[in-house]
């Protein structure tokens, strides 16, 4: 179910035709919608009494946003993700000792502390290449706690270890010393949004940790992870739904440079909140580039390889 | 629909130069897309937006977010949820930080002290908290040492703040700038103080998971500045010598071993290395005293300025702004007729370390009144009346000064009030005498003056009083009656002793020069932010309003003639919807608007309550106001909804608990023998334990509750069903005096 359920809707009437005109980074967005196969009707209708009939890009935003502040980045509670009414897209069979991995931009990290973006990624390198050491440990528990008290509970997105550890690790297991880890992963990922242009480099961490850390956080609820949709987060064009037939997880676009042949499809979910901890740094680094591959491109291999099986395509 | 080759940040973009403060809205409130950016948090797509960026489009910005907030301070939009607009708040005060926005920071560091209370009412845990992201953006961008007062604070714990915001006051104190607004060099040793402080605070407050916090803090402070273990030890353990904290001290030794010995051994020594100077002494308080009496202030500048300097020199190092805050407040006194300008600054200088100590509020308006800013005085008086209701001295000083401008009918109703709800002061009593004279109430000010002197035979002014009226003065000189009644201020200021409300540092300078030739009288609005800015406008007579208000309507309670009590809740309807449709957001005024609201027992102040909750999720005022509501209406409060209050506003637990208490008298089933059992417990705590912002009304509202609910009731024992009849005896003779005490200590923010 989607918003296609009733396509004489105004709401989808609005959809189509934007989706038709308009910018390409904004067509994508109500292409998302069009294309959504895994909103309950719960969800649809929790989702339009935040946005009515907009009137124009701008309403809608306004709702959207207004949806996620409300529904989505709660500060207490659960969010609408991991209730009975996203039942469907709830994940509840994973194997508890995978890890996941999760890039965080760090830019608001040392804050609390007054860091800059250079000395917090340099505590934060120290600690993971010898957390041992004499300050960094102290630092880096002062900026967790600071970091996992303000957090909100809005859903994380993560992918899995396995998927990009070649990025990270050689055939042998050892750590590569890659300098352009973060931008790979930023692309492998689809993390588009992190585009530092011709401007600063983004700082970012790199958390990994498994699976049973999510669900040791409150263990007596299933409820713990999900299949993004639409109305997860705020809008993002490098964000494809994933069709229902066949895909039991997300998949995220690869920005990564090269042939169509290359192109790799990454499995995404989204989890519950939990309070990372320091043990979870895997690296920390910079984002320096803008992605490999433009959105546009991306989109289209990804289509290319998922199209049949979605279910509204052809309302494209 | 429009095709376009603009990405919607280039569509932005032109938006921007065309109107750059609606862009900007769009952008911080949700309504633009910002395309590849858009799924970024909102600081960090205006920092890629405009960090590469010239100047000229930068300064755009800082403009643009400066107007922005002046557009929603204590006015959000009507439609917005409070959790969104404390995230779009966050938002913007990160950007400011972020993008090194100066006109926009210094607006906020002008605004905070009136915006904090309402920044506040949208706290809905850490990660959704205004109040503390506008503050760590004020301390990361510190340009003086303007704001270290509110970073002592802080630490001290001495406002009712979560934990976290102990956080904050160090981060303030390590960005302390240097005097001359360069960075700080290393650490300064007031961090120390304040590392000091905040255990101290922790450890008497028994704050959940606060020694954790504070080793976190600590840990990460050693950390970032390293120096070797007997640094720590020779500049910690003096400190730790100079203020027993107790078994905090043990805090000290789990992050710096040997700490304790060296301790110790300074202990036999009895001469503790200590690293901080020490206040001016009484002596040369009593020879600067000498010279101003003495000599023109012009021959004595150098000296004085001394003077002064070493009250501020002690204030910086060690945080300790008690001598300081009275000091310059008793030389602004002596010398306001002699220097209005050095006299104003040093009052200023003295409120803004000591924002909740009512002396450097009646001081200041002591001073304006003198140099005729009669409206800046008054409401300088009315703000005061508002944060501290358990201040006597406050009413006298505002009626006195109604008196002069011949408001004698107000200033009648603030002392007839003001001897409700402090039946042990005679000052009021006296004052009120004197107005009862000038309204022609000869035999009413006389009984009253015969009244006083049975209860206080002592008195001897109203014996003078009383004696002048009575021989025939048919008004005698008030301002003299006055005078005598506060000769003993010099010595012992009443002000000095009570502390109460919030507190945040306002915009004016730390350091005033002496300048005794310049001529001319410097006027408030002159008065500019450290920063060189003009403060933000002050909407001096929402005050006055809030203020009458709240007069009209606790007088419509007491008046007996139903036309004159219909007049007075007219009057007061009239005044708090102007002052709400200057400040929407304004949370003392929404507080005085809800108590009408119930006293009128309106069913709007259902819908009243419930919009005004859902906009401020954090005001105790108006969940009180909502359960006072379901109370009237005979609406069932459930216990949860209670423990939930007790929970979120541990700090004000007497009110709530007198709240609940009166709920049951009135309208409870069963509960009022537990009610009034616990009451009489949460009385007998101890109230050094609180925040210095709410101790003094705490200890206002304890003791005339004490007096007017359980009169001669023993406190010691437990209360039974047979022991309550004389209680609600009380109840019913002095239900509006407690419940006003809810509504004023409410609305102390």
């Amino acid at each position: 179910m989607a918003f296609q359920k009733t396509k004489s809707s105004s709401f989808y009437q609005f959809l189509k035709t934007t989706a038709k005109g308009s910018h390409p980074e904004l067509r994508v967005i109500a292409e998302n919608f069009i294309l959504e196969e895994r909103l309950t009707g719960q969800r649809e209708d929790s989702y339009e009494s935040h946005i009515a009939a907009p009137a124009n890009v701008g309403d809608w935003q306004e709702g959207h946003e207004g949806y996620v502040a409300e529904k989505i980045n709660v500060v207490s509670g659960t969010p609408e993700t991991f209730t009975a009414q996203n039942q469907p897209n709830l994940i509840s069979k994973l194997d508890e000792n995978q890890y996941l991995v999760r890039l965080e931009n760090a830019t608001r990290l040392g804050n609390a502390l007054g860091l800059t973006n250079n000395e917090l990624i340099d505590y934060l390198s120290t600690f993971i290449k010898n957390p041992g050491d004499k300050d960094a440990p102290a630092i880096v528990e002062k900026i967790l706690a600071d970091w996992n008290k303000t957090r909100d509970h809005r859903p994380v997105f993560v992918g899995f270890w396995d998927e990009v550890k070649d990025l990270m690790v050689d055939p042998e297991g050892k750590d590569r010393d890659a300098p352009e880890w973060a931008n790979r992963l930023r692309d492998r990922f689809g993390l588009g949004h992190y585009d530092p242009d011709e401007g600063e480099p983004i700082p970012v961490v790199l958390l990994r940790y498994r699976v049973s850390d999510v669900i040791n956080g409150r263990p007596a609820d299933p409820k713990f992870a999900a299949v993004p949709n639409v109305l997860d987060s705020k809008w993002s064009p490098f964000f494809c739904p994933t069709p229902v037939n066949g895909w039991n997880e997300g998949q995220s676009l690869d920005l990564t440079a090269g042939n169509k042949d290359e192109y790799a499809l990454n499995c995404e979910i989204v989890h519950r909140y939990i309070a990372y901890r320091a043990s979870y740094f895997y690296r920390a680094g910079w984002i320096t580039k803008s992605p490999g591959r433009t959105c546009e491109e991306a989109r289209r291999i990804h289509f290319s390889l998922l199209q049949n099986d979605y279910k509204y395509f052809s309302e494209l | 629909m429009e095709i376009t080759n603009l990405s919607p940040i280039d569509v932005w973009f032109s938006d921007f130069e065309k109107d750059p403060l609606s862009a900007l809205d769009n952008l911080l409130r949700g309504r633009a897309y910002m395309g590849k950016l858009n799924r970024n948090e909102t600081p960090e797509i205006l920092f890629r937006l405009f960090h590469t960026k010239d100047t000229g489009i930068q300064r755009a910005l800082d403009e643009a977010m400066r107007n922005w907030f002046q557009s929603y301070w204590m006015a959000m939009p009507r439609t917005a949820a409070s959790a969104q607009w404390a995230e779009i708040l966050q938002n913007a005060f990160i950007s400011v930080q972020r993008l090194k926005l100066c006109k926009s920071y210094q607006w906020l560091s002008g605004s905070c002290f009136r915006g904090r209370s309402w920044l506040r009412s949208l706290y809905q845990g850490p990660a959704r908290d205004p109040e503390a992201s506008l503050l760590q953006t004020l301390a990361l961008r510190q340009q003086d040492r303007t704001l270290l007062p509110l970073w002592i604070r802080l630490c001290r714990m001495e406002e009712d703040l979560p934990l976290h915001y102990g956080a904050v006051g160090l981060l303030g104190l390590r960005k302390l700038p240097e005097e001359d607004g360069t960075p700080p060099g290393g650490l300064n040793p007031i961090v120390l103080q304040g590392i000091v402080d905040l255990a101290d605070a922790i450890y008497h407050r028994k704050k959940t998971q606060g020694e954790h916090l504070w080793l976190l803090e600590c840990r990460a402070i050693m950390a970032l500045y390293p120096r070797s273990t007997q640094y720590w030890i020779d500049n910690f353990s003096p400190l730790i010598h100079q203020k027993p904290i107790g078994d905090a001290a043990k805090w000290f030794n789990k992050t710096i071993p040997g700490l304790f010995d060296k301790m110790e051994q300074q202990r036999h020594d009895k001469k503790p290395t200590g690293v901080f100077s020490r206040p001016p002494s009484k002596q040369h308080l009593e020879k600067i005293l000498r010279l101003i009496e003495e000599q023109p202030l012009d021959s004595i500048k150098e000296e004085l300025q001394g003077f002064l300097e070493k009250h501020r020199h002690y204030a910086y190092q060690t945080g300790v702004s008690e001598f300081l805050a009275k000091t310059f407040c008793g030389l602004g006194n002596k010398i306001f007729k002699r220097d209005i300008n050095l006299a104003l600054d040093l009052a200023e200088e003295a409120f803004l370390w000591e924002p909740y100590n009512p002396f450097t509020w009646t001081t200041r308006a002591k001073i304006e009144e003198y140099q005729g800013n009669y409206p800046r005085s008054m409401a300088l008086l009315w703000e005061a009346k508002r944060r501290f209701p358990g201040n006597a001295h406050i009413r006298t000083e505002l009626a006195n000064l109604l008196g002069k401008d011949s408001e004698y009918k107000i200033a009648e109703i603030i002392y007839r009030q003001a001897i409700v709800d402090f039946p042990k002061d005679d000052v009021c009593r006296n004052g009120l005498a004197g107005v009862l004279l000038q309204r022609g109430k000869r035999g009413d000010a006389i009984a009253l003056l015969e009244e006083t002197i049975k209860v206080f035979p002592h008195n001897k002014v109203a014996k003078e009083f009383l004696q002048k009226v009575t021989h025939g003065e048919s008004i005698p000189d008030i301002s003299k009656v006055y005078k005598d009644d506060f000769a003993g201020e010099k010595s012992k200021p009443r002000e000095v002793e009570v502390g109460a409300k919030p507190v945040e540092s306002a915009p004016f300078p730390t350091k005033t020069k002496i300048d005794i030739d310049e001529p001319g009288q410097k006027k408030p609005s002159e008065l500019k932010t450290a920063g060189g800015e003009e403060e933000a406008p002050v909407e001096d007579n929402i005050e006055e309003k809030i203020g009458m208000t709240n007069l009209y309507r606790l007088e419509s309670r007491t008046v007996d003639n139903e036309k004159e009590r219909e007049g007075c809740k007219e009057k007061a309807f009239s005044l708090i919807k102007d002052a709400l449709q200057k400040t929407p957001d304004n949370v003392p005024a929404l507080l005085e608007n809800g108590w009408l609201l119930l006293d009128e027992a309106a069913d709007h102040a259902r819908d009243f309550f419930s919009d005004q909750l859902k906009r401020h999720p954090h005001v105790l005022g108006l969940h009180l106001g909502n359960l006072r509501y379901k109370g009237q209406k005979a609406i069932t409060i459930n216990r949860q909804e209670w423990a939930d209050l007790f929970e979120n506003f541990s700090g004000s637990s007497t009110v709530i608990n007198l709240e609940r208490t009166l709920h049951e008298m009135s309208h409870g089933n069963g509960g009022r023998v537990t009610a009034l059992d616990d009451l009489r417990r949460q009385l007998a705590k101890n109230t050094n334990q609180l925040p210095a912002t709410l101790r003094e009304n705490e200890r206002w509202a304890v003791s005339l509750v004490k007096q007017s609910l359980f009169g001669n009731i023993n406190l010691g024992e437990s209360l039974t069903e047979d022991s309550i009849p004389p209680i609600i005896a009380n109840y019913k003779r002095h239900e509006h005096l407690l419940k006003g005490i809810v509504e004023q200590c409410v609305s102390a923010i």
